[in-house]
């Protein structure tokens, strides 16, 4: 593949030309290979300064898209893990003492100093990301593994649009036990459309419900299943148009909400403001509309923690409360202020 | 804790032993003044902790006087990031207010102050709420500390807050301490205000330094101590607890949304696992 530049890929993210969240993360890691492998960096600095300008410049023009923003911040952490790990190999093992992380400083934004210049760096972090990328493609049937056991027979599952993650979760789960999936249609891209036809294709009985009627339905409805964009810090989730009244309908209900979601979506942002955007696509074509009236599409909702029960992630679930812990796991507390 | 540096340089104890000794001693003096104990003790015992746990360091130094200086250096780090530390809330709580918020807050507190302040720098239009906060009137200062700056504000009543709440966007509170299951100990009052914004569904951000953090879960409010309760003075004069007013409330996590601190936003969850790496 051609060597992939900066300002081609923030041009391809504007125009939308990639289809799935898991595309964007790959070639983000692409991009950061390129990075990696050109010979513009000397020092670990260099490097990490290099990928804080892409991470930046992605957020600035495109703050929603933070796929992206999550993949960067995952490569300086592989950065300087491996550069402390090489650096400890030379110089005899330095364990800096717990007291010492009072005064790393989270909040200042600024990485740690990496001025030696280590030979072996480029090396093993082109490894350690490469292994990141069989991570994102396996994250899919990580997740779908683990269907079989979050599902019993019997159950009434409903879902909202269409989600790869959440169609191959269910379809995996089928194959042992036989279960109802309602879909509601997801105006106005009508999504629900094509995600009840793949369910019916794998054989699992399936109904296609409008918007408006999922608070009725709910009663009826044993988990809700979703796929999301982002989780946001707090362990919320920002996600599809419609997430927020579902997420409440089965709060209400006492419903349990489950999200499938992969690591690379996990991000730092905190719940901001929701960007809106106006649009003619939710008129349908042929009527006259008079142009004095204000169409504007929403493009994403915000579920709060308090009504997600639990995350499906690769490798195990975990609560909305330690979605802090996962997220300090994943990323270098230093590179929060991107 | 600018107090206990100044005894650490003045002290001339010759053994490592007197000296942490002599610490204790000074830490104890300061508690009995009048001072809001919660923040001073978890702040001390922090500072003890960290001027002591250079194992690596001590244990190279040749005799007790490197090692005093040892301890100074480390002392003054100390000092210098519990300085710092208003500071960096400020970075971690930048986009907190908005154009057009309504706010309501509880007493004096400089962290909000200083939120606030720096909100009105960067032009934003915003208006806010303060609870008188009896006994002491602390609120009025807040406010007229907030109109200095140029916040449009108004002076409610403690009891006014149920009456105001559907008119706020958020509330921001101070806070003396920080229990480990994210619980706020904070002037009496608090525990109102938290628990009716959270009834009402509206967001309840605390800015606290991370030196509050304190290693106590109280179950409910009667399961403080005495001390935090009650000030030094009235401690001492024996007088019969029952009739004296409590200074201090506790607030429950499940009423607070966010604490900004200077180790970053941390939903009520993040304490206990910040706390273990502050004391271990």
């Amino acid at each position: 593949m051609a060597q992939l530049s900066e300002r081609e890929f923030i041009d391809k993210l504007r125009f939308e030309k990639y289809d799935t969240e898991q595309a964007k993360a790959e070639e983000s890691l692409y991009l950061m290979e390129c990075i990696v492998g050109s010979v513009h960096w000397k020092t670990g600095s260099d490097l990490l300064n290099l990928l804080r300008n892409v991470g930046t410049s992605v957020q600035a023009k495109m703050p929603w898209e933070t796929t992206p923003c999550n993949m960067v911040q995952r490569v300086i952490k592989i950065v300087i893990d491996e550069y402390n790990t090489l650096r400890g190999e030379n110089q005899g093992v330095e364990y800096p003492s717990l007291s010492q992380s009072m005064l790393v400083d989270p909040a200042c934004g600024d990485l740690p100093k990496c001025t030696e210049v280590i030979p072996e760096l480029q090396d093993r972090v082109l490894e350690a990301i490469a292994e990141q990328k069989a991570e994102i493609e396996q994250s899919q049937e990580l997740i779908a593994a683990q269907g079989v056991s979050k599902i019993h027979n019997d159950e009434v599952i409903m879902t909202c649009g269409m989600c790869p993650l959440v169609l191959a979760f269910l379809t995996k789960a089928a194959k042992q036990r036989k279960f109802h999936v309602i879909v509601a249609e997801c105006a106005p891209k009508y999504d629900g459309h094509p995600m009840a036809k793949a369910l019916c294709t794998a054989g699992i009985q399936t109904t296609l419900i409008q918007d408006s009627a999922v608070f009725p339905i709910m009663s009826r409805v044993n988990k809700v299943i979703i796929g999301t964009k982002t989780v946001v810090s707090n362990g919320g989730i920002k996600t599809f148009v419609g997430a927020a009244s579902l997420a409440s309908a089965a709060k209400f209900y006492s419903v349990p909400l489950y999200v499938c979601t992969p690591t690379y979506k996990f991000s730092l942002m905190g719940c901001e403001e929701i960007s809106h955007e106006s649009s003619t696509s939710i008129i349908p074509k042929g009527t006259k509309f008079s142009p004095s009236v204000n169409t504007a599409l929403t493009k994403l909702d915000y579920v709060p923690p308090e009504n997600v029960t639990s995350f499906i992630t690769n490798n195990r679930g975990i609560a909305p409360s330690y979605v802090y812990r996962q997220l300090s796991e994943l990323y270098h507390p230093t590179s929060y202020d991107l | 804790m600018m107090a206990l540096m100044e005894s650490m340089r003045r002290d001339k104890s010759t053994t490592l032993q007197e000296f942490i000794e002599k610490m204790k001693l000074e830490r104890e003096k300061l508690s009995k003044v009048d001072v809001s104990v919660v923040s001073v003790s978890s702040g001390s015992e922090l500072f003890m902790r960290f001027i002591t746990l250079a194992h690596q360091e001590l244990e190279q130094a040749a005799d007790f006087a490197s090692c005093r200086e040892i301890l100074l250096r480390r002392g003054e780090k100390f000092v210098k990031n519990m300085q710092e530390s208003r500071k960096k809330i400020l970075r971690s709580s930048t986009n907190l207010i908005k154009d057009g918020m309504i706010i309501l807050t509880h007493s004096h507190s400089r962290n909000v102050l200083a939120v606030m302040t720096e909100a009105v720098k960067q032009g934003r239009q915003f208006s806010v709420f303060v609870t008188e906060s009896q006994p002491d009137n602390s609120g009025r200062c807040m406010a007229k500390a907030l109109e200095a700056v140029g916040v449009p504000c108004t002076v409610i009543l403690d009891a006014a807050v149920g009456y105001i709440m559907e008119r706020v966007n958020a509330v921001m509170l101070g806070a003396e301490g920080v229990c480990e299951n994210g619980g706020i100990i904070n002037k009496i009052g608090s525990c109102n205000v938290a628990t009716l914004a959270h009834m009402k569904n509206k967001p309840v951000y605390v800015l606290v330094e991370s030196y509050k953090f304190i290693r106590r879960i109280p179950l409910d409010n009667s399961s403080l101590p005495k001390s935090y309760l009650h000030k030094a003075s009235v401690l001492n004069h024996g007088s019969d607890l029952e009739l004296e007013h409590p200074q201090v409330d506790y607030t429950h996590p499940d009423n607070l949304t966010l604490l900004y601190t200077d180790l970053g936003v941390l939903p009520t969850s993040a304490v206990t696992e910040h706390l273990i790496k502050l004391y271990t």
